[in-house]
C-alpha cells in the first residue's frame, strides 16, 4: 500500500504546519499526538524532533510540587520478540493521551502529599489510623529511606539504622536511640540532609493508590499508570527499541542499573530523560503499575487502552532498579509484586530500596 | 549444571535466562525486616549466603577483595575463601564458616519469590578435612588471598573440641547456630602436645572485625593466615548429594 505522504522534508514540513495551525487554534494535544506520530515514522528527523519538544515542553504542568509531562496519545508496538515469554505476542496497543510524572515521587514529596511530617520523621501528626494500620511498613520503611533515599548518601552502611525520632515498632517505646547505627558516607558532610533528588522507596502498591486517590479532584484524576501507559511513556517515540533511548545497551553514561554492589540510588534525573522528557524510566527504582500482572495477558489483551486482567494476585512493576542487570532495565520487562495487604502482622515484600512510584494524570475539566 | 526447576503459575514470572535474587537484612545494610532484590543473568555465576563466627578477631577476603556484604559471589571457577585471625592464644582461635546457596527464601515475607528461586544445590562448610590450611608466618605478598597459591606446606586446621553455643555471644549466637545447623564445624590449630584447651570465648568477647591493621594490634599474641581454595562448577566437589 503506498503512503499516503512521500516521507521526506516535504512531509515533515507538511505535518508541522499542520500541528502548527492546531497549536494556534490551542488545542495542543492534538498538535501533539500528531507531531508523535510523525515523530515515530521518522525518528531520525530533527525539526519534527525540535517541535515535539517544544509542544511537549508547552504541555507540561506542574501543581502538587511534581511535574507532570504529557505523554500523547499514539498506537506502539508493547511487547518484546527476544524478552521472556511473558513480553511476547508483541502486539500493537493504542494509548490515550494522559501526564505521568518526570520522575518516581521522592520520599519529601510523599510525605508533602500525605500531609506527613516532612523526613526524615515521615510519620503522621498524630492518631492517623493510618499510621495504624501500617505501623510495621512505615517504620520499617523508614529505616530503608534514611540511608537509600538522603540525597547526598554515597552508599548505604548502616545494618540497621534508626532515626532518633522513630520510635522503633511501638510508639510508647521510650526506645528511640539508632540502633546500630553508623555514619552514614555522605558526598559532603556538611551539607543538609535532604530527601528531594532521589526516588523514595518502599512504597506498597496500596499505599501508592490510595495516595493517588486521595489527591483527585474536579479537574484532575491522579492514579497509577496502567502497564501498556507506562511502557508507552518509557519508549520516548522509539518505536522497536529496548530502551528510552535506542538500542544501545545501558551503560553507566545513561542508566543507574547493575550497582548492587554500591548500595545506593542516584538522583534521578542524574541522566537524560527520554524524548517526552521523562528521567529514570530505565533503572533507578521498579515502578508500580495499575495492572495485574497475568503471564500470557499479551495474547489476549485489547488494542484500545488495556487495563490488564480483572483480577490477580500480583501486580506488574517496570522499569528495573539499580540493582538489576541491563536485561531487567528494558521498557518492556514485567516483575509481579504481591499487592500487599498491609495490615497483617509481617513487613511485607516491598520493603526495599529497589521500589517506587510515579503519579499518572487524566485531566477531567479545564480550571 | 541444572540449577532451577520452573513449574510456575499464571501470576508468576516465566523461566528465562535471568534469575531473581533476593538479599535480606542479614546479608545487606537495610535493616531488619527490609531486602534487595535484584535481577541477574544465570551465566554469571551463583551466590552464596556466608555465615560465620570466630572467637577472635578476623578479616574475610574472597579471591583478593574483603566482601562489602555477606552475599558472596562466585562465578564457575576455581576460589580462595581467607582469614586473617587475631588472637590473644591458640585456645581462642576457633571460627566456624557455612555458605549456602543463597536462594533461600523466609516464607513468611516473600512468599512471591519463593515460585522462581532455585534450590540451594552448593554448600562451602569449615570442616577437618584437610582443605582448610593455615600459617603462622605472614604471607610475603597477598598471593595467598588469591587461587591457584601453593599452600602445600602450610599446616592443617583441625575440629575444635567442646564448643557450646552457650560462649558465643548474643549477637552472632544465630550465625554460629546456622553455620553449625548447615553442616559447619569450629576449625582451630592443632594442639602440640594433645592436650589442647577447649576453644571458649571469655564472657563478653565476640566476633569483632578488624577495624585497623592486623598489625596494629600489639596485644595479640597469635596471628594466622588461614586459606580455604575450592571449586564451584558442574563438576565441582562441593555440589551437595
Amino acid at each position: 500500500m503506498a503512503p499516503a505522504f512521500v516521507k521526506g522534508r516535504e512531509w515533515s514540513a507538511d505535518v508541522i504546519a499542520r500541528a502548527e495551525a492546531m497549536e494556534a487554534l490551542g488545542n495542543l494535544r492534538a498538535a501533539a499526538d500528531l507531531i508523535d506520530s510523525a515523530c515515530m515514522n521518522e525518528p531520525d528527523d530533527g525539526s519534527l524532533a525540535r517541535f515535539r519538544t517544544r509542544i511537549l515542553n508547552r504541555l507540561e504542568i506542574r501543581e502538587l510540587g511534581l511535574v507532570f509531562r504529557y505523554i500523547p496519545r499514539g498506537t506502539f508496538l508493547m511487547g518484546s520478540e527476544p524478552g521472556p515469554s511473558d513480553e511476547q505476542p508483541v502486539h500493537r496497543v493504542t494509548v490515550s493521551g494522559f501526564w505521568l510524572t518526570d520522575v518516581p515521587l521522592s520520599w519529601s514529596a510523599f510525605c508533602r502529599l500525605k500531609g506527613w511530617r516532612p523526613p526524615p520523621d515521615s510519620l503522621p501528626d498524630g492518631g492517623d489510623e493510618d499510621l495504624e494500620r501500617y505501623r510495621h511498613q512505615v517504620h520499617a520503611s523508614n529505616k530503608i529511606r534514611l540511608q537509600y533515599t538522603e540525597d547526598e548518601t554515597l552508599c548505604a552502611t548502616a545494618w540497621h539504622l534508626h532515626h532518633p525520632n522513630h520510635p522503633f515498632n511501638n510508639p510508647a517505646s521510650t526506645w528511640k536511640a539508632p540502633l546500630w547505627g553508623e555514619a552514614l558516607k555522605r558526598s559532603d558532610s556538611a551539607l543538609t540532609w535532604s530527601y528531594e533528588q532521589k526516588p523514595g522507596v518502599s512504597f506498597a502498591w496500596l499505599e501508592c493508590t490510595e495516595l493517588a486517590q486521595s489527591l483527585s479532584n474536579r479537574q484532575a484524576r491522579y492514579r497509577l499508570p496502567t502497564e501498556a501507559e507506562w511502557e508507552r511513556a518509557a519508549r520516548g517515540g522509539l518505536p522497536d527499541s529496548r530502551y528510552p533511548w535506542g538500542n544501545d545497551p545501558p551503560s553507566p553514561v545513561n542508566c543507574d542499573f547493575d550497582r548492587f554492589l554500591e548500595l545506593s540510588i542516584l538522583k534521578s534525573r542524574r541522566f537524560a530523560p527520554n524524548a517526552y522528557g521523562l528521567y529514570a524510566m530505565s533503572g533507578s527504582v521498579w515502578e508500580w503499575t495499575s495492572d495485574w500482572y497475568q503471564r500470557d495477558y499479551y495474547s489476549e489483551s485489547p488494542e484500545l487502552d488495556p487495563t490488564g486482567p480483572t483480577t490477580g494476585v500480583r501486580k506488574v512493576l517496570r522499569g528495573g532498579s539499580w540493582a538489576d542487570c541491563a536485561e531487567a532495565v528494558t521498557v518492556s520487562f514485567r516483575m509481579p509484586m504481591p499487592a500487599v495487604t498491609l495490615t497483617g502482622k509481617y513487613i511485607p515484600a516491598t520493603c526495599t530500596p529497589c521500589i517506587g512510584f510515579r503519579l499518572a494524570r487524566d485531566e477531567l475539566a479545564h480550571p | 549444571m541444572e540449577l532451577v526447576r520452573f513449574d510456575l503459575p499464571q501470576d508468576t514470572k516465566p523461566p528465562s535466562d535471568l534469575m531473581a535474587e533476593l538479599h535480606e537484612s542479614h546479608q545487606v545494610p537495610i535493616g531488619c525486616g527490609g531486602a534487595v532484590f535484584r535481577w541477574r543473568r544465570r551465566s554469571d555465576g551463583f551466590r552464596m549466603t556466608l555465615y560465620q563466627h570466630c572467637f577472635c578477631r578476623s578479616r574475610l577476603i574472597l579471591d583478593g577483595v574483603e566482601p562489602p556484604t555477606t552475599l558472596l559471589m562466585f562465578s564457575f571457577d576455581r576460589h580462595a575463601l581467607c582469614f586473617e585471625l587475631e588472637a590473644s592464644s591458640d585456645s581462642l582461635v576457633g571460627f566456624v564458616v557455612a555458605a549456602e546457596e543463597a536462594d533461600v527464601v523466609r516464607p513468611h515475607n516473600w512468599m512471591f519469590l519463593e515460585d522462581f528461586v532455585p534450590p540451594p544445590t552448593y554448600r562451602v562448610l569449615s570442616k577437618p578435612d584437610g582443605k582448610w590450611k593455615f600459617t603462622r608466618t605472614r604471607p610475603a605478598n597477598d598471593d595467598w588471598l588469591r587461587p591457584g597459591f601453593d599452600d602445600s606446606q602450610w599446616d592443617t586446621l583441625v575440629a575444635a573440641p567442646g564448643i557450646e553455643l552457650g560462649s558465643v555471644g548474643r549477637q552472632h549466637r544465630w550465625l554460629a547456630r546456622r553455620a553449625l545447623e548447615l553442616g559447619g564445624c569450629y576449625l582451630t590449630t592443632p594442639p602440640d602436645d594433645g592436650s589442647h584447651p577447649p576453644t571458649t570465648a571469655p564472657p563478653g568477647q565476640h566476633d569483632t572485625p578488624f577495624r585497623e591493621s592486623p598489625s596494629a594490634d600489639r596485644s595479640a599474641e597469635v596471628r594466622l593466615w588461614v586459606r580455604h581454595e575450592f571449586v564451584t562448577g558442574p563438576e565441582a566437589e562441593l555440589k551437595l548429594p
